[in-house]
């Protein structure tokens, strides 16, 4: 009975780990290195949360018409060291985000570095593996 | 019986993970979407709504161009929300903004809607948003 009840916790246990786990990934998985993007747009929602903070945008495209984009940053805690606090984005704020998009075209990408609306640069805490990441 | 405790107790704390994300008021997060008097005439808006002190409160369009809202009423047997704010218009001058519009999909973390119709002034016309 007690080796049953031990298999179905490892179980349990495992699927939860799971769930975790599937939120983390490697740059190479989603994000293609090979499709720059500098983006300027005014802050719509900010996310923190491990394993990646995101932050959304408001990109006007030629055309006008509005595109919203979804932009991973490092951790919480890896921002902190990069100069990062939890006030430094605000909703509306206009920033430009440099980086990389995400493999399948959406509007979603990797940021390698965003320029504030107080004109102050911070490194993002980019998994990319040869990102300049500016971490003390 | 110790090691079934133990078991249960571990269970229970798996179980509650996956409700982390629903606490709050289904109203607070960012909405996002259009609003105007055609749809040929839309303007972008954002809302930023906050549960504070046992009451929704926020800001439309946060940032430089940011408006207090000053009133939000919430039927709650309906799930119908009307929100109030002086708004400055075109010309200027500053009107009064009286949305009301339906929560929908509440049950949703990532598809909720927040849609009806408003008055600006005299310019009346609807908006559409979605929970950011």
């Amino acid at each position: 009975m007690r080796r049953k009840l031990t298999a179905v916790l490892i179980g349990v246990a495992g699927l939860g780990a799971g769930a975790s786990a599937a939120a983390h990934h490697s740059f190479a998985a989603e994000f293609d290195a090979n499709a720059p993007i500098e983006l300027t747009g005014s802050v719509t929602k900010i996310d923190w949360a491990n394993p990646h903070t995101f932050f959304y945008i408001d990109v006007q495209n030629a055309k006008g018409e509005y595109e919203n984009w979804a932009l991973e940053m490092g951790s919480p805690n890896g921002l902190m060291r990069r100069g990062w606090t939890r006030d430094t984005l605000k909703l509306g704020d206009v920033v430009t985000v440099t980086g990389s998009r995400a493999k399948d075209g959406s509007f979603k990408g990797n940021a390698r570095s965003v320029v504030l609306s107080t004109g102050r640069r911070l490194f993002a805490g980019s998994s990319q593996p040869d990102a300049d990441d500016g971490a003390n | 019986m110790r090691f079934g405790k133990l078991v249960l107790s571990l269970l229970l704390a798996l179980a509650a993970l996956p409700a982390f994300p629903q606490v709050g008021h289904p109203a607070k997060g960012s909405w996002l979407g259009f609003w105007g008097p055609s749809e040929a005439k839309r303007t972008r808006i954002l809302l930023a709504l906050d549960w504070q002190n046992r009451q929704v409160v926020g800001t439309i369009n946060p940032g430089r161009n940011a408006v207090e809202i000053d009133r939000v009423e919430i039927d709650y047997a309906t799930w119908t929300m009307t929100i109030e704010a002086d708004m400055p218009l075109a010309n200027g001058k500053t009107a009064r903004y009286v949305a009301t519009g339906k929560l929908d999909n509440l049950g949703s973390w990532l598809n909720r809607r927040y849609s009806g119709t408003y008055r600006h002034g005299d310019e009346t016309g609807t908006f559409m948003l979605a929970l950011n």
